[in-house]
């Protein structure tokens, strides 16, 4: 069903490559006082699939003057089960009512039978897995009628029965489904840092062609005997290792759409919206060097 | 051997659902201290997640609790009760109130009502829209038309009856209050919660007018559904409920006429 759905790049994905923020309830008010106007924002469907009341108010309002991503957390693509059909018709219904500009889902499973556990949980790279991955993908595409993005998640373990390197199982659901990719440039430091290679090597070997949006984020750091042991906790500014990996990888993809999340111990509209400025920055250098003959 | 995805899903699951790393150790590559931390944070992640979502939802019964006990109760409810397959984070909990009401709280009746109460407020917050019937609209009818009149609820309503206060120790907890300075729950109580504009309203009602409602949410006509609100204060009562928003729709039929 792929060579139905949109074509690849950035003419599918018509958010600017400009700078943009995860959006908190805190910040609704911050938001809709006109602060932060040229950002666009990124929202987890998943808070928005009640059938009314205050988040689909504030939503619409927002909606209206902004660009906007959905970031799902719940469809479990790499389940041996298949993805959740009815969190799929509500996931669906949501798209349909905001048309948001980008969308994404992650490399992660979730559930199985019965049970979900809230979290992106690791699944072995191989051949089994791209299967279902790559079904799974499908069958939301098909549903939606549009192609997603698939973000790398932050692993604290790697599975035995892993043969595929991440980058390169990665570009093969974009060639074989249609998908992109969302970079998510901290989750790569977490990974590298938890598990042991170069962060480097990674991005070197990520096809920038399929790259549709890059994710900044701030980490937690535990210290252990055996090594540092990297959180991926959303709390705190995008540390300066992060801030070199992202303005390596733009300088030799160019600028894609880039978001700066912040979920816990959330900080003032303007600390976050400061973090968006330092990326934006780097997108517009490398923008006008792009447009320089 | 070789593991399927399928196998391996659901042994990591139930690992990390009862904690049990030994059970999954083996299925991982890596030293094994490191392999143990990675385990760790992924069983931190899913529990902290849910228990974050029930913190949220009964904040006041959090504040009741306390920190620790609160902690203490939310973990057993999480092993016992973990997010179905197609279940939102956002509704996690709907059970909360039975389990406290199980647990018997020593010292704490009314927690379970409590949690009612914070769970029915979650219920009006993410109802559907509904445009409330502006107040000229009842009193544009006639007497006759009123009493054989069936009216339509705001769809975020949520009707409560308790033996305790619970909307004072609400109120109090919602507001910031301690431990400490909690008032008593001294009961009992009928409770109305909806959301006729952008908030959600909790209401405070008599008996009779908690019958009355019950009624009208059935389609009982307007006459039969008020027939317990003898005194005028009730009638006040519920006319203060419409001014606020609680009537969408009313259907009169017409003169002389019936559908018994």
């Amino acid at each position: 069903m792929a060579h139905a759905l949109p074509p690849l790049g950035r003419a599918a994905h018509p958010t600017p490559a400009s700078a943009g923020v995860g959006l908190k309830p805190e910040h609704y008010a911050d938001v809709l006082a006109g602060h932060g106007p040229t950002l666009w924002f990124e929202i987890h469907p998943e808070n928005y699939m009640g059938a009314g009341g205050p988040p689909h108010r504030y939503l619409e309002a927002i909606r209206r003057d902004h660009p906007l991503s959905m970031h799902g957390v719940g469809l479990s693509l790499g389940s041996a089960d298949g993805p959740g059909e009815r969190h799929l018709a509500r996931l669906k219904a949501l798209v349909e009512r905001y048309q948001p500009q980008l969308l994404s889902e992650h490399l992660s499973w979730s559930g199985i039978g019965q049970v979900l556990l809230p979290d992106l949980l690791p699944a072995p790279l191989n051949a089994e897995s791209l299967e279902r991955f790559a079904d799974g993908i499908e069958r939301v595409q098909t549903s939606l009628k549009r192609t997603i993005l698939i973000e790398n998640p932050s692993l604290y373990l790697t599975p035995e029965g892993s043969d595929i390197p991440e980058p390169e199982f990665i570009a093969a659901l974009c060639r074989r489904t249609g998908c992109g990719w969302l970079l998510d440039i901290n989750n790569v430091y977490v990974s590298a840092t938890n598990l042991g290679f170069d962060p480097e090597d990674y991005l070197s070997a990520v096809d920038a062609r399929l790259v549709g949006e890059i994710h900044l984020a701030g980490h937690a750091r535990e210290r252990h005997a055996s090594g540092d042991l990297l959180i991926d906790d959303h709390g705190s500014r995008v540390p300066d290792d992060v801030w070199r990996l992202f303005e390596r990888f733009v300088a030799r993809a160019g600028p894609r759409p880039t978001l700066v999340e912040w979920d816990t111990q959330i900080p003032p509209f303007a600390a976050l919206a400061s973090e968006a400025a330092k990326a934006a920055a780097v997108l517009r250098h490398w923008q006008a060097l792009e447009g320089t003959p | 051997m070789t593991t399927t995805l399928l196998d391996y899903q659901t042994r990591m699951l139930d690992a990390l659902r009862f904690g049990n790393w030994a059970a999954v150790s083996s299925s991982f590559a890596g030293e094994s201290d490191r392999r143990s931390l990675g385990f760790r944070v992924y069983a931190n992640n899913w529990m902290h997640a849910l228990i974050s979502a029930l913190g949220d939802t009964f904040p006041a019964v959090r504040g009741a609790l306390g920190e620790a006990a609160f902690v203490a109760i939310a973990v057993g409810y999480v092993r016992a009760n973990p997010l179905a397959r197609d279940e939102l984070l956002m509704w996690y909990g709907s059970s909360f109130p039975d389990a406290l009401d199980a647990a018997s709280t020593v010292g704490a009746p009314s927690l379970a009502d409590l949690a009612r109460l914070e769970y029915a407020w979650l219920e009006a917050y993410h109802a559907p829209e509904a445009s409330p019937l502006p107040p000229a609209a009842l009193a544009a009818l006639t007497p006759a038309q009123l009493v054989g009149a069936r009216v339509h609820l705001h769809p975020s309503l949520r009707l409560r009856r308790s033996d305790h206060a619970v909307e004072r120790v609400w109120q109090h907890y919602r507001s910031g209050g301690t431990r400490e300075t909690a008032p008593p729950a001294d009961g009992p109580a009928c409770l109305a919660v909806f959301r006729p504009f952008a908030e959600v309203v909790v209401v405070r009602i008599p008996e009779p007018v908690h019958t009355a409602l019950v009624r009208l949410a059935t389609g009982t006509r307007f006459g039969d559904a008020s027939l317990d609100l003898g005194r005028a204060e009730h009638l006040e009562e519920l006319r203060a409920l419409v001014a606020a928003g609680l009537f969408t729709k009313i259907e009169t039929q017409p003169e002389g006429g019936s559908d018994q």
